[in-house]
């Protein structure tokens, strides 16, 4: 039993999102500047419905 | 993050109280009602602001700013006030105070400190330093979906958990859309029908039907229906249509359709119009089948209203989308099995409005033709136009508006086939577009068609753009949220088998003696996180489905540990533990100590019980010093908890007596000769009268200590003579005469006997009259103490029979054991 490796609530969305981008990569049906957008997102905090629906081809999204 | 120092004012059972943790351990043991998780909610409102038991379920009417105050104190909230003195984990100490006030602006000095505390108490904000019993109830009996959101909680998932439904709202989002574009493109896929005569869409008939034109036209077939080909090769016509007004050969087929309708609408009216009303009567009488389509309405209401967001529209509750859905759906289904009639009234007045429509649209259509034509209306006409509108909207909602005004005064049967419409429209607008199609050649139909086939193409291509667009939106969404649920489900499910690992090893530790095989499994499925426990190596289950109430404890205990293992980020070394071991037999309650002691010495522990066994465990395990056992031996609304462990206290009653406060002072030596009375007992094993309440006062506790402070005493003395040690018998013979001075002057041995010198009238004595009781008292206590080590005497009891009076150092030792004569 290792008691000194807490893994604490930030690495926790760290990991799910390093793989999330990871897998959305790996997706060739998404086609180009996808997997590079949502990365963008997530950095810029900017992970919002709107942005995220014009980024995956919403044409009616708001910018 | 550790606790240094807590001191309590006026919070819930607490008037007053001072507790040096000093980064160590902390035990706090006393009976029922004697105050020890007031002690628990001073810290978590030091570190919180709130206090937990009074709000979330269960707490109903509770309030902070009415229930957390002491009862006296609930109109002066300045007066309640926590302090709280830390080690934060850069070694920096810094202290925050808070008053019920004002709770959530907290003092924090040094204000230098201020970043690092701050980010300290935002992890004690999710509650994961305290496990009580209702923890654990919430970790182990509640149902899959609540522990779920429990331990989600602590583990503070909610940041992913924004970002999911983020993307679930684009995913939702995009599904409208795709349906949006679908009504769309059927909608100009049935506008393609009428110019062409077709029943329904059919790409390759309206392609045929279009070369048929381009035919006429002395065209050839084009291979796909496409509006940039339609008039491909073609020669232009001159004059599009003779008649500018209106589209003699669409008005001319409308006619016709009209007037198929209007018969099909005479069959449908004969053939349901009684049923319509015979149901509507019964129905509208029936109290509880109104009922039931009230509930119905809802339910589709609801339905409706489901967004994107997982929550109950009616009542905020957060479920799963499609769980909730399928529910609702459910409920709707049996809702409507419930009640055959209302469901045949439905079906009967939705038939006989689609086809009111269809006549609506129809009518609409040409009494326009008529207008562009310059055809006077009819009185008939519109009064008919009118009837149908009517009757349209109130079979929308048969049930809502019978019997109302609203309701048509004319009878369905009454409104068609009427003659009216044929003399008033249809014979006039045929009569008006008949110049017109006698003149037209074929080939001016056929480029008529295609004129229009070429426009409704246009809508038609563009539909169709949309709508695949929408698809791939759909498409990338759906593929997107599934990533991101994957990868959550991926890395939560490492976590889960990480505390599932360490919890079982926690277990394992604990019940080495009766399931050292143990094993379990959190799996998350959906958004519920199901938790399953071996039971004796036959199989996976529930953890409250086999085990004992005792096993299920000591299960929320190790899984709390677990999962405070991954939680405390570094930043909170606390773990309090709320009297959760009450259903923990004494063996595993030890093995539960060597847990604690060997996995967790890197934490503080703050425990409260109100069993003096465990205490002793604790101790005995080395949990816990002598120092920081504190005990709460009563408690009452005036003073609170009764307790022993203010390191300062005869400088605390000389500081009070100093400002004349005697009362305060009187409560204080109460408090504490309390707690050193109730030790005393224990440790020189002094008979106290059973109380069978198990409530215990000062009264019960000193007189019983000094006599048997006495006869050890007398004891030791005759041991001495009997082993001829002159010097021993001397010294203990200087203490009898002293003790017995210090217990004249305190009267302790009065007490039952003369009223007038019992502690409850301390409080009412001046000033002058209680300072010799509380020297006294100090000489008192000193006489239960070593002089060197300062700790109290205690007596070794190996048999029936004490053999020895020892402190903690060896400096005090009085041997009990007589020399054995002959």
């Amino acid at each position: 039993m290792n008691h000194e490796s807490p893994v604490n609530d930030r690495d926790l969305k760290r990991a799910v999102l390093a793989e999330f981008l990871s897998r959305v990569a790996g997706d060739d049906r998404l086609g180009e500047g996808v997997a590079e957008g949502l990365r963008t997102l997530i950095a810029e905090d900017k992970f919002e419905q709107a942005a995220l629906a014009k980024l995956l081809g919403d044409d009616d999204a708001a910018d | 993050m550790r606790l240094i120092e807590l001191h309590v004012e006026n919070l819930r059972g607490i008037r007053s109280i001072d507790l040096h943790l000093d980064g160590r351990n902390l035990v706090v043991v006393g009976p029922n009602g004697s105050g020890k998780s007031a002690v628990i909610d001073a810290i978590e409102f030091a570190l919180t602001g709130s206090i937990s038991r009074l709000k979330g379920a269960g707490a109903g009417t509770l309030s902070l700013k009415d229930h957390g105050p002491h009862v006296d104190y609930r109109d002066k909230l300045k007066d309640v006030v926590v302090r709280a003195k830390f080690v934060l984990p850069d070694g920096q100490e810094a202290a925050i105070e808070r008053k019920m006030s004002s709770p959530t602006k907290p003092t924090i000095t040094p204000t230098n400190a201020a970043p690092l505390l701050m980010k300290c108490l935002q992890t004690a904000a999710t509650g994961q330093h305290v496990l009580s019993r209702r923890e654990i109830l919430q970790y182990i009996t509640a149902e899959a979906g609540k522990r779920a959101l429990g331990i989600q909680t602590l583990l503070r998932l909610e940041d992913i958990e924004q970002v999911r439904r983020t993307l679930v709202a684009v995913k939702n989002g995009a599904e409208r859309k795709v349906n949006q574009k679908k009504t769309v493109l059927r909608n100009a896929e049935s506008s393609i029908c009428r110019p062409l005569n077709l029943q329904t869409f059919s790409e390759p008939f309206a392609l045929a039907r279009a070369n048929e034109s381009r035919h006429v036209l002395g065209g050839v077939d084009v291979a796909e229906l496409c509006a940039a080909s339609l008039k491909e090769s073609l020669q232009p016509r001159a004059a599009e249509a003779a008649c500018s007004k209106v589209n003699v050969q669409t008005v001319s087929t409308s006619v016709a359709s009209l007037r198929t309708k209007a018969n099909r609408w005479r069959d449908l009216v004969a053939a349901k119009v009684d049923r319509l009303g015979q149901l509507l009567m019964e129905v509208c009488a029936d109290a509880v089948l109104r009922m039931n389509i009230r509930h119905q309405r809802l339910v589709e209401l609801g339905l409706s209203l489901l967004g994107d967001d997982d929550r109950c529209p009616l009542c905020g509750t957060q479920w799963d989308a499609a769980e909730l859905r399928r529910i609702l759906e459910e409920r709707e289904k049996s809702a409507r099995a419930s009640s055959p009639k209302v469901s045949e009234l439905q079906k009967v007045a939705t038939l006989l409005r689609t086809e009111a429509d269809t006549l609506r649209a129809e009518l609409r259509d040409l009494r326009r033709a008529a207008t562009d034509l310059q055809i006077g209306e009819s009185a008939a006409t519109k009064q008919l136009a009118d009837t149908i509108d009517a009757w349209s909207t109130c079979l929308d909602s048969p049930m809502d508006n019978f019997g109302t005004p609203a309701w048509p005064s004319r009878e369905l049967s009454a409104l068609l086939p009427s003659d009216s419409l044929e003399t008033g429209l249809l014979g006039p607008l045929e009569s008006a577009i008949r110049p017109y199609l006698e003149v037209r050649t074929p080939q001016d139909n056929a480029w008529d068609t295609l004129t229009q086939l070429e426009v409704l193409l246009n809508q038609l291509e563009d539909a169709r753009d949309r709508y695949n667009a929408a698809t791939v939106f759909q498409a990338k969404a759906d593929a997107v949220h599934a990533h991101f649920e994957s990868a959550r489900d991926a890395a939560l499910e490492a976590t889960y088998d990480a505390i599932a690992g360490d919890f079982s090893d926690y277990y394992r530790a604990v019940h080495a003696n009766d399931e050292s095989a143990f094993k379990s499994k959190l799996t998350p499925s959906g958004p519920a996180l199901d938790f399953q426990v071996d039971f004796y190596g036959r199989g996976l289950f529930p953890p409250h489905a086999l085990h004992s109430e005792g096993h299920q404890d000591c299960m929320g205990v190790c899984l709390y540990l677990a999962l405070n293992k991954y939680l405390n980020a570094g930043l909170l070394d606390l773990i309090v533990l709320d009297d959760v071991v009450m259903s923990i037999d004494t063996g595993h309650r030890r093995r539960l100590c060597g847990l604690l002691r060997d996995q967790f010495h890197n934490r503080q522990l703050v425990i409260t019980t109100h069993d003096r066994v465990w205490a002793k465990q604790l101790k005995t395990e080395a949990i816990v010093d002598a120092q920081h056992l504190v005990r709460f031996s009563g408690w009452t609304v005036d003073a609170g908890p009764y307790y022993e462990s203010d390191p300062n206290l005869w400088q605390s009653i000389a500081s009070d007596l100093s400002r004349d406060d005697v009362p305060k002072a009187a409560w204080r030596l109460r408090r504490e000769a309390e707690g050193f009375f109730e030790e005393a007992c224990e440790r020189l094993r002094a008979r106290v009268v059973y109380a069978g309440d198990g409530h215990y006062t000062l009264g019960d506790f000193a007189p019983a200590a000094a006599s048997m402070y006495k006869a050890l005493l007398k004891k030791a003395k005759a041991t001495a003579q009997s082993w001829k040690q002159t010097g021993m018998f001397d010294k203990l013979d200087m203490l009898d005469k002293e003790s017995s001075a210090v217990l004249a002057l305190c009267q302790v041995e009065q007490w039952s006997v003369n009223a007038s010198v019992h502690y409850d009238r301390w409080t009412h004595l001046g000033k002058q009259d209680f300072e010799p009781i509380v020297n006294s008292f100090k000489r008192l206590f000193e006489l239960f103490q070593c002089g060197t080590c300062h700790e109290m005497l205690y007596v070794i009891t190996p048999g029936a029979e004490p053999v020895a009076v020892k402190c903690a150092c060896g400096a005090t030792t009085w041997n009990l054991s007589s020399r054995e004569v002959g």
